[in-house]
């Protein structure tokens, strides 16, 4: 190995005197044009920001400069843990990468991706809370940070090597006991939605920041630490973390429970949630036919690879999403969801490009840029999926994401085809998910509140926001009058009226609010989505959930380990004023750098006049319209621009 | 080897074993070294690409190799919970003890702090009222305090 940089930061032999709890106190800012190191002191924004996204905003609103491009040598990668990272507060071995993302059609803004695994517990046992990485290598690299030491090493060896390739490459190299997030082939070559891989289980997918690492010439970090992480007061919170691990082994996501115990591997460090993640189980099989299918790990996206049925089949008028073809294990399913991994392409490129490819054979278009079309056959599919990591024919333009293949290949297209695109990814370039229409069948007041959140984000709000309420509505649709009547009192305690989680367009603002709120703490802490916030017990059967009577959880969980952990009090008040602040910066850096308005959050809003799949409902752009213009006065935003007003901001204490 | 345990001891199952870590922080927590899996005294070999999970712990040999060795007498057993402890004071961190450990693995059983002079291991949480952290905090069950033939 050779070594041309290091820096070393503090002692880790004195672990112990180390004054900060639950940060360990130092960022690494890597310049990777200049070479150069530094530190930055983590306290510095640590109590305002917390830690994970909140951190990386306030990062990102130092770093990123107006209008930049995702693949500009100026776009900073960010990889930021939070205060509870590395402790045994369940779930909390999470890890969040913030960037201007190359996803985001139509054209690339700041955003965020997070992941489980072990890599943010051992970037902190490194000493470091978090990475900024800026400008660009000529050649390819890789970061070495290893006990308050970081490097930047040379790793033309490692470059065109699949994920697993490259970690085994690494392990040979630095031994067993590293953790390695790194990209593919897709990364390499600029998929925009090419992912970070944290292998086995983990990668930031979405959001494409697998590219960024590619267009950097960074291949991988790679991280070892046997420092520790100091708590302020560990009997609270151990006390604190065994009272979290008791509400949140089983949950609203559980509910469609299994009886039988099973001990499936956790794919994040911390974590106590013997959850879904690690079988492919019975619950999901209740919503996707018969799924009874022994297969681990392939969780969610990956089990529609190994669905024996086909799902998710939407029509309205002339739009027709033909339904998704998953693969028997015999056909190869699990090992397409295996092939996603090894090339380091987000999971859900499926969702997306499977319908609208078969919907291409289906209106007799057999051929798309010489290439033809046979996208039910998991071979042929399999072709594909390298054809875009390695950027070959049809391959090549696919790879731009759906949007943009289908402006360019526009000339050739029918408009149904184009429409088609437009809807599968409605959201700025991003899969459609728990909008109820085209996935997830969440009907009236559940989309709705996705909606609201569809159009203020700056992706898909929806994949981390599992258990705040939209995860609920599989008990609303099991037994609707059971729902209402026992949510009914949490909803005017929490969002001010009952009528928010009636079946109507009334009173969502504050829910929306709220679940983007709660979900921005979960991203600081961080904790997983899966588990919290707990805003209902966790019940083992549906007769336990019927004869409870309240159903309230704990909202302030988060608070007392957060408080334990840092020795700073902190109320659920303070962490909800944060988390305002910490969304209304995110806001600011898309209207100020991005140039984000009212006109681009309306963009959604033709998405949702489509009828929603499980009870028809739909809203028009003009009602749409009037519920945006609310949400903007409740947020103290400008009604005409979508802009935080100077008042918000002053209150907020984001401007003085 | 069979030995006969009076005391119950540590025992670990590693087909239940998640492999999620709780264990080695809430060790190293309860003895003050704050959230650092490298001072855990129970420490989980993970090899996840095959969902392999092997928590090590010591067993607390009836005739423990460790404790003869010992050129300062730094290792006595505990009058109430039968463990074998390490007068981290009295230790000089000669590492006789961890050589004459007939299950030295890898560092697990025996091994030296990393930024102290003596060496450690488990010592059952003797101090602690509510028993073995590690048993309290492990989600899956993996861990139990048997005694008996083994």
């Amino acid at each position: 190995m050779h070594r041309i940089l290091s820096f070393t930061s503090h002692n880790l032999e004195e672990g112990e005197d180390l004054m900060q709890y639950g940060w360990v106190g130092s960022l690494l800012l890597i310049d990777l044009s200049t070479e150069k190191i530094k530190i930055i002191d983590t306290m510095r924004y640590a109590e305002d920001y917390i830690g994970g996204r909140g951190l990386a905003a306030r990062l990102a609103w130092e770093h990123i400069p107006k209008e930049v491009d995702a693949f500009d040598p100026e776009n900073p990668l960010i990889v930021m843990t939070g205060p509870l990272t590395g402790t045994p507060a369940p779930t909390s071995g999470r890890v969040v990468f913030a960037g201007v993302s190359p996803r985001v059609y139509p054209k690339p803004w700041y955003t965020h991706s997070t992941m489980g695994g072990f890599i943010g517990s051992e970037l902190k046992y490194a000493g470091f809370d978090g990475v900024i990485i800026i400008g660009r290598s000529e050649r390819p690299v890789y970061i070495w940070i290893k006990n308050g030491e970081a490097s930047i090493v040379p790793a033309e060896d490692l470059w065109g090597l699949t994920v697993r390739a490259t970690v085994d490459k690494l392990r040979h190299r630095h031994g067993r006991r590293i953790e390695v997030a790194c990209i593919g082939p897709a990364g390499e070559r600029l998929v925009r939605y090419a992912a970070i891989s944290h292998p086995p289980e983990n990668a930031s997918g979405h959001s494409g920041f697998g590219a960024v690492m590619g267009y950097k010439k960074v291949k991988a970090f790679v991280v070892q630490g046997t420092g520790g992480i100091n708590i302020a007061e560990p009997e609270q919170f151990l006390t604190a973390c065994k009272y979290a691990m008791k509400l949140s082994c089983t949950g609203s996501v559980d509910y469609f429970l299994r009886e039988e115990k099973r001990y499936n591997p956790v794919c994040s460090h911390s974590c106590s949630v013997n959850c879904c993640i690690g079988t492919l189980i019975s619950n999901v099989s209740r919503r996707f036919g018969d799924g009874e299918i022994e297969a681990y790990q392939v969780f969610c996206i990956g089990n529609i690879w190994v669905s024996p049925k086909p799902i998710a089949e939407y029509e309205c008028g002339e739009l027709r999403v033909p339904p998704i073809t998953g693969w028997k294990p015999e056909d190869g399913g699990v090992e397409l969801h295996m092939l996603c991994d090894e090339l380091g392409l987000d999971l859900w490129v499926l969702l997306t490009l499977q319908p609208w490819l078969v919907r291409c054979v289906e209106i007799g278009l057999n051929s798309l840029e010489g290439l033809n079309l046979d996208p039910r056959n998991p071979v042929w599919f399999r072709r594909l999926l390298e054809d875009i990591s390695y950027r070959k024919g049809l391959g090549d333009t696919l790879a731009e994401g759906l949007r943009r293949s289908v402006d360019r290949l526009r000339k050739k297209l029918p408009n149904e085809l184009v429409r088609l695109a437009e809807a599968l990814e409605f959201a700025y370039g991003f899969p459609a998910h728990r909008e109820g229409r085209i996935w997830d069948p969440e009907p009236l007041p559940f989309w709705i509140v996705s909606a609201l959140m569809y159009a203020t984000e700056s992706r898909d709000p929806t994949i981390c926001t599992h258990t705040s309420f939209l995860h609920l509505a599989e008990l609303y649709l099991d037994d609707k009058e059971a729902f209402l009547s026992k949510l009914k009192p949490i909803a005017a305690k929490l969002w001010g009226s009952e009528k928010s989680i009636e079946p109507s367009f009334e009173h969502k603002v504050q829910l929306a609010i709220w679940c983007q709120h709660r979900h921005i703490i979960l991203d600081c802490l961080p904790l997983c989505d899966f588990a919290f916030p707990r805003l209902i017990k966790p019940f083992k059967s549906k007769q336990e959930w019927l004869a409870t009577e309240d159903v309230y959880g704990d909202l302030d969980i988060e608070a007392k380990l957060l408080s334990a952990c840092t020795g700073i009090e902190y109320s659920t008040e303070d962490l909800e004023i944060k988390a305002e602040r910490i969304f209304n910066l995110e806001r600011m850096i898309l209207v100020e750098k991005f140039g984000r308005n009212r006109e681009i959050d309306e963009i959604v809003a033709a998405h949702f006049k489509l009828p929603c799949s499980t009870d028809g409902t739909f809203i028009t752009v003009q009602e749409f319209k009037k519920l945006l213009t609310e949400y903007y006065q409740i947020r103290g935003w400008h009604e005409e621009t979508g802009r935080p007003l100077p008042e918000t901001l002053r209150k907020l204490k984001l401007s003085t | 080897m069979e030995a006969i345990h009076l005391r119950p001891i540590l025992l670990v199952d590693p087909n239940k074993c998640r492999g999620c870590g709780l264990c080695e922080l809430v060790c190293s927590i309860l003895h003050g070294d704050g959230a650092r899996p490298s001072t855990s005294r129970i420490k989980v070999f993970k090899d996840r690409e095959s969902h392999i999970f092997k928590p090590l712990v010591c067993l607390q040999c009836y005739d423990p190799k460790c404790m003869r060795v010992c050129p300062k007498r730094a290792i006595y057993v505990d009058g109430k919970t039968g463990a074998k402890i390490i007068n981290e004071k009295i230790c000089d961190g000669c590492g006789l003890c961890a050589d004459a450990c007939p299950f030295k693995l890898e560092d697990a059983i025996i091994f030296k702090h990393p930024s102290k002079k003596a060496h450690i291991k488990c010592d059952m949480c003797y101090q602690n009222e509510e028993g073995p952290g590690c048993i309290e905090f492990c989600p899956s069950q993996a861990i139990i305090l048997k005694k008996g033939r083994i």
